[in-house]
């Protein structure tokens, strides 16, 4: 299908250029202008190039190449031909091409190469708690520089570059009998190839961690068919567009080594599904996607326009399966929905500018269970050699809804109100409303925008512009609800913060209640992590703010024709009390152009920016 | 910082300079913590809920780093069309702390050199 569209885009780009050359050969005379260079560049790097060459201008190694530029543009009558292009090195490329026959059909390609060093961490931060574990036999959270210093020195070695390749092309067609409507296509292939780092731990929460190269072979097509028409007032656009993405290469393995502790007779490589096994992580699913796009405008008198969009899109995301480890119950493909409607109005009453604005969107994401090949009930979940039976059946399949499942609904007011002859006030309101499907664990959130702004200008040489914009955030996402101390009547007050104690999970023979296991979890004599930390958590585990403040300045005095100092300043406050969390952002900045005479030109900027943010956090600790 | 000079009727001159500078740390307040109580159990709580364990987020969180990139360049016109053009940009990345990324210092020199026709 995709190759029949390519066939027909060049088809159709091929008559309409022979059309268009017709058309023009009585014009105007041929005209060629532009430039080009032949030369060459070159890279030298010392140590490390990660940073000083992250965005390998010229090349990723050292070494010089062949770097032809070239800037033409051709005209004969009504056609016009412009190329672009520029070569500083194999992966640092850009070309260009445009088409103009008689404004009949346009033309537009764009091929971009860009090498980019990626992030290698060395896991060593990961040292940073608990690494003097008080049972004193490992670091807590450890990785293959302890367990396995061959493959982390291996590892540590390896050059993580991707090289990214964009080829776009747009097309226009419009035939003279219907000069109305404008045709248009695209098509546009991007390419990703190279090495990332895939980073993974271990079944038994953070224990052991390994980093390893994951090949990157990616490759996205995407494909545009689509209209814009203009009947009377009302202007119509449609656009039909279906992508592919494709991974082609080989997924990087984990080592899951096997725990040799063994805690009250039992030994934790008996409770594991993965033990001694390497397996493969870090899989990038193919996906498809195809989606409907139609908008709709009317132009009415004084300055009134309606506009109204729908988008139906469809995706299905095609997942890995393996059978020794797990299988998709109802097909390894899931498939997710997304479907929008939006609605725009706009007019000016005096010197009053508003528009009022209204959009709803559904994501309907997947549901699906997995079944985990080595998965069984009753664990030795408390190392006592007896098989676990109280609350200790894990299901299988499991099924699982995606988080992304969501009913949005959003509100926009604004007002422009012409105050002076050089001054605006803007004034706006938005509303938005997240229903999430998986509402009881992941909430559901409203957030409420107030803006204002104002522009204006001091005579000729100086202008100021000013916003302030205030959100109203409830329970920002996520998982508002998972802390057990949350309402609990047992909760302990400290400071500002609930709290469960160990000895709730104990019984107390003299206080009349029986919560010997109040967990449920048949473990009534250990303390352990799901039974001590767990349960003290007592605030919501959202890392968003519940209320935010922004503004943001600027002025520009040009003291005269041959200089101009710009000054600006962004500063911006989030809060949520609720789990104590705050961060306050700097950013002030000036810009001073000067040109002292006719030959020179200076520019001198500086750019500051400073965050500080406090929240509290658990650090959590293991114990295998 | 940038320049732009108009040397001679043939010659242009340009030059730029940008410094970056970046830190992060982080600060522990552990008098401000509740601390959870343990009653018997196989391990205590209150072992775990020590500075001692966790002190190292500070050190490990400090980082901190210096960019200078600077840029000398000029075109020479030697006809109307026929011109040539030159430019070099040295790179300095100075990583004061390597606890996420390892040892990422390095310098770089690119040039480009050419001529060129206008037409």
């Amino acid at each position: 299908m995709k190759h029949s569209q390519l066939w027909l885009l060049a088809l159709l780009s091929i008559l309409t250029f022979m059309t268009a050359s017709t058309v023009m050969a009585s014009e105007d005379a041929a005209h060629v202008s532009g430039s080009w260079e032949l030369g060459m560049s070159g890279i030298n790097t010392d140590d490390n190039a990660a940073r000083v060459n992250e965005y390998g201008s010229v090349r990723a190694e050292d070494g010089i190449a062949l770097a032809p530029k070239l800037d033409m543009e051709f005209k004969n009558g009504g056609f016009v031909l412009e190329a672009k292009s520029e070569t500083m090195g194999p992966r640092d490329q850009m070309h260009e091409i445009g088409i103009d026959a008689a404004r009949i059909f346009k033309y537009e390609g764009e091929l971009n190469v860009l090498e980019h060093h990626k992030d290698h961490d060395n896991l060593e931060h990961l040292g940073a708690t608990m690494q003097g574990d008080i049972d004193g036999d490992q670091p807590r959270v450890f990785t293959n520089a302890t367990k396995n210093p061959e493959q982390y020195a291996w590892e540590l070695d390896q050059d993580y570059i991707v090289t990214r390749r964009e080829w776009k092309n747009e097309a226009e067609l419009v035939i003279p009998q219907l000069s109305n409507i404008t045709f248009k296509a695209g098509a546009r292939i991007e390419t990703r190839e190279g090495m990332e780092q895939a980073i993974a731990l271990s079944k038994c929460s953070a224990c052991h961690i390994e980093a390893n190269p994951k090949e990157i072979d990616e490759r996205t097509e995407e494909y545009t068919l689509g209209f814009t028409g203009k009947f009377g007032l009302l202007t119509v656009d449609y656009e039909y567009l279906t992508r592919d993405f494709d991974e082609d290469a080989g997924e990087p393995t984990y080592n899951y080594w096997s725990s040799g502790k063994v805690r009250t007779g039992s030994a934790d490589v008996d409770n594991l599904n993965y033990a001694g096994e390497e397996l493969e992580y870090n899989k990038t699913p193919d996906s498809e996607k195809d989606s409907h796009m139609i908008k709709a405008r009317v132009d009415l008198p004084r300055n009134t326009s309606i506009s109204a969009s729908y988008v139906k899109a469809d995706i299905d995301s095609t997942k890995e399966e393996d059978a020794d480890v797990y299988t998709f119950v109802d097909g390894n493909t899931l498939s997710s929905e997304f479907e929008s409607f939006a609605l725009k109005g706009a007019t000016r009453i005096g010197d009053l500018r508003l528009s009022i604005r209204g959009n709803t969107y559904e994501i309907d994401g997947p549901e699906y269970s997995v079944n985990f090949t080595n998965r069984v009930d009753n664990v030795d979940f408390d190392h006592d050699g007896v098989a676990d039976t109280v609350n200790n059946t894990l299901d299988n399949p499991q099924h699982y809804e995606a988080a992304e499942s969501r009913d949005v609904t959003e509100f926009g007011l604004d007002g422009v109100y012409r105050l002076a002859h050089y001054t605006t006030l803007r004034l706006g309101y938005e509303y938005e409303e997240i229903d999430r499907v998986e509402e009881e664990h992941l909430g559901s959130t409203e957030t409420s925008t107030y803006k204002v702004a104002a522009n204006t200008r001091f005579g000729k040489g100086l202008n100021a512009n000013f916003s302030y914009e205030y959100q109203d955030i409830d329970e920002p996402f996520k998982g508002a609800h998972v802390g057990i101390a949350q309402d609990h009547p047992d909760a302990t007050i400290i400071g500002d913060l609930a709290y469960l104690m160990t000895a709730d999970y104990k019984d107390d023979p003299t206080d009349g209640v029986d919560n010997t296991d109040p967990l449920a979890d048949g473990n009534t004599t250990k303390v352990y992590y799901w039974n001590s930390v767990y349960p003290s958590r007592g605030l919501e585990s959202t890392s968003e703010p519940d209320a935010v403040q922004e503004a943001k300045f600027s002025t520009t005095w040009a003291a005269a024709p041959n200089m101009a100092l710009t000054a600006y300043a962004r500063v911006r406050f989030e809060e949520n009390d609720a789990v104590k969390y705050e961060q306050n952002t700097y950013v002030p900045g000036v810009s001073f152009w000067f040109a002292p005479s006719n030959k020179l030109n200076l520019t001198m900027a500086y750019n500051f920016n400073k965050q500080e943010t406090e929240n509290r956090m658990c650090v959590g600790w293991y114990h295998g | 910082m940038s320049a732009d000079y108009q040397a001679s009727e043939k010659l242009n001159l340009d030059a730029s300079f940008v410094y970056n500078f970046a830190e992060y740390s982080w600060d522990w307040e552990f008098d401000s913590r509740p601390t959870l109580t343990a009653a018997g159990g196989s391990k205590t709580i209150g072992a775990y809920d020590t500075w001692d364990q966790n002190d190292l987020i500070d050190s490990y969180s400090d980082l901190s780093y210096e960019q200078y990139s600077i840029t000398l360049g000029g075109t020479y016109n030697f006809t109307d069309a026929f011109y040539t053009t030159m430019q070099g940009t040295y790179d300095i990345f100075e990583s004061d702390e390597e606890y996420v990324y390892g040892d990422e210092d390095g310098k770089a020199f690119s040039g480009y050199f050419a001529v060129g026709y206008k037409f």
